[in-house]
């Protein structure tokens, strides 16, 4: 005698396929306010700064599509590489190399050609070293048969260890105080609503995210990419040249993961340091599973994420908790909204099996 | 000189051995189909759990032991979404990896406050006799107690793996579930097992690590070890013993690293250490480059299994 479960698929309205992950999100926080108690901080107080921090004024709100942003990046480049059929966990550190491309070019150029042709400059550069940082791994994959899910998340941390080298070296501010960092950054993004830290790498995301959108769904290129993730033999059989597609993602989402990164340095920062790496490209894959891989999808998904990180300071600001507890949280949501899926994809069934 | 290389052997085992226990335990769960990429989180959690366990009670016996289970109850989590549910693997397995990298740093500040904490590390226990020997003597037979673990315990993994019955039955379930099950090996029970099995080495490894390497407990012990481990298994080809073999590459390189920071710190050039300690992570990929060439993954290996 044994008990199994059995799953059977089933279609689900629009309204279950929103609220079902919502309900996940709530279900997070009930266990990130049981985890609050533990801590002995006051978790309403904690959620009230939350949504009042993240949501409840014009900065915070603005705010919010600043933290935002370099999720969209992300979380659209990896719904492409899921659409192609390769998970790039490598996000992470093709952010990371495009944040020093850009830091590297701006200090180079900052005073010697005029602003917009350095950041123009620093920009293009950072995408083409997170396109090569995440092709690099696809190569491996495609010539030589490396596993590129093992490749792409020891270059994370490869990428990880180059920062915290060049931050202490040949990119090291000569009047760094108390933590490694670059030289300020002049030569930065405009702002996009002038009082705010909103910059013009928001528009530059949303931009992105159409265009993906435009390329996955409505272009011939779209179309076969998608069919050689969906299903490589028949893509094979119809003279697709799957290796091919396979690159193009991983460079895509390469090049976009270096873009999120020259957004955060030039944007927000102004500065290149340690604290830019607290593994937003990981959570941009949650994102892009939140987004159902798709562009538009990937929008709602990265604003969701965006007011969790904006309201997470507010949060930590309250109780004297660390990022920490947020990453812990994260970790919780995403558990739940992947059990969420399961859901929404599966009417479960549990069954008995007679004794064989 | 000679001591100086008897050292850093030394060292470098000592640094390997929780690369090689996390490793052999992700080669068991590859072998019946299941990549579990949430090695890290798994390892950190059993530092975190290995650290409070011996600080309260100052036996480092059940420190270890605390590794373990923890190991084992994050298996559980985690064969319950790959092998039940039938999640994709590697998205679940990122999930445990995040939960364990915010929870285990969560816990540690919430118990101890924002101060490094240390306890008292494990002797290096010599073998009698042995240790006399040149050279090998110091460096293989000084060492901490989970390194003479995986001197038995690795062997003893390979030799059940491709010489036992119930290697057989772990090796069916990777290659071809519905022929194995037709043979009477139950597929899901083996599934869950081997996960169980390579989550708890993962725990004890983060649990060697936080008691043998560093004496103390601190956000991100683990730097990509985990990641490492999971990368190794595709360099060893899922045989143990090969896996082993990468292990003691990534720890003598870190070894290396480590003993010329401080010749480079006298020298002036304070950032190199940081250099040095990229290389690991070069080797390592140039060593997966190099061996994985061609490499052939158990066929079933990402697939969860369904009785249809």
């Amino acid at each position: 005698m044994a008990i199994m479960l059995k799953f059977e698929e089933r279609e689900v309205g629009k309204a279950a396929a929103i609220l079902i992950p919502l309900a996940a999100l709530g279900l997070a926080f009930l266990v990130g306010a049981f985890m609050m108690l533990w801590a002995g901080v006051d978790p309403i107080a904690g959620y009230t700064a939350f949504v009042t921090g993240a949501l409840g004024s014009p900065g915070g709100l603005t705010d919010t599509l600043l933290r935002m942003t370099p999720f969209l990046l992300m979380g659209v480049g990896i719904a492409f590489s899921n659409r192609a059929g390769v998970l790039n966990i490598g996000a992470e550190g093709q952010y990371i190399m495009g944040a020093i491309a850009a830091t590297w070019v701006t200090l180079a150029l900052q005073y010697v050609v005029p602003a917009p042709i350095s950041v123009t400059t620093a920009v293009i550069m950072a995408i083409i070293v997170g396109a090569a940082w995440a092709t690099f791994a696809g190569a491996l994959k495609a010539f030589m048969g490396v596993n590129e899910i093992v490749t792409t998340v020891i270059m994370n941390w490869l990428a990880l260890r180059i920062l915290q080298w060049l931050l202490r070296g040949p990119l090291k501010s000569p009047t760094a105080q108390q933590w490694p960092m670059s030289p300020p950054l002049e030569a930065v993004y405009p702002p996009l609503i002038p009082g705010t830290r909103l910059h013009i790498g928001f528009l530059i995301a949303i931009l992105a995210a159409i265009a993906s959108y435009y390329l996955l769904f409505h272009t011939n290129t779209g179309f076969k990419l998608r069919v050689a993730g969906q299903n490589p033999a028949v893509a094979t059989y119809a003279g697709y040249k799957v290796r091919t597609f396979f690159l193009l993602s991983m460079a895509l989402s390469g090049g976009l993961a270096g873009l999120a990164g020259a957004g955060e340095v030039l944007g927000v920062f102004k500065f290149l340091y340690e604290g830019i790496a607290v593994g937003l490209g990981y959570t941009a894959i949650i994102v892009a599973l939140v987004g159902k891989n798709h562009p538009i999808g990937v929008i709602f998904s990265a604003f969701m994420f965006g007011v969790i990180y904006n309201g997470m300071t507010y949060l930590q600001a309250a109780t004297g908790l660390t990022y920490t507890f947020s990453k812990a949280l994260e970790g919780m949501i995403y558990i739940f909204v992947l059990l969420a899926e399961v859901l929404i994809l599966y009417r479960i069934r549990v069954i008995r099996v007679g004794g064989e | 000189m000679w001591d100086v290389i008897a050292s850093v052997i030394n060292l470098g085992i000592a640094m390997a051995t929780p690369l090689a226990l996390a490793s052999v335990g992700e080669v068991y769960s590859e072998r019946s189909g299941t990549i579990n990429l949430g090695v890290e989180g798994i390892m950190l959690m059993g530092a975190i759990a290995a650290f409070h366990m011996t600080y309260v009670t100052g036996d480092l016996l059940l420190g270890y032991l605390a590794g373990l289970a923890i190991g084992v109850i994050f298996g559980m989590l985690f064969s319950f979404m790959s092998v039940t549910l039938r999640l994709n693997q590697v998205i679940a397995g990122m999930g445990i990896y995040f939960l364990g990298f915010g929870l285990s740093d969560f816990i540690y500040k919430t118990l101890y406050g924002k101060e490094y904490v240390t306890i008292q590390k494990p002797p290096q226990i010599p073998v009698p006799g042995l240790v006399n020997i040149p050279i090998i003597g110091q460096a293989l037979f000084d060492q901490y107690p989970t390194v003479y673990l995986t001197y038995i315990l690795i062997p003893v993994l390979w030799y059940l793996l491709y010489k036992s019955s119930i290697g057989i039955s772990v090796r069916a379930v990777g290659e071809n579930p519905k022929a194995a099950d037709t043979m009477g090996v139950n597929v899901f029970l083996v599934k869950h097992l081997t996960i169980w099995f390579g989550s708890a080495l993962a725990g004890l490894a983060g649990a060697a690590l936080c008691l043998e390497i560093t004496g103390l407990f601190f956000e991100n012990l683990t730097f990509g070890l985990g990641f490492i481990a999971v990368g190794l298994v595709y360099f060893g080809k899922w045989d143990p013993m090969k896996a082993w073999a990468g292990a003691l590459i990534y720890g003598m390189t870190w070894s290396i690293s480590v003993t010329l920071q401080d010749p480079l710190q006298k020298m002036g050039h304070p950032e190199m250490v940081y250099f040095m300690l990229m290389l690991p992570y070069i080797v390592i990929i140039i060593a997966l480059v190099i061996m994985s060439r061609g490499a052939r993954p158990p066929k079933y290996l990402g697939v969860p299994y369904t009785r249809e």
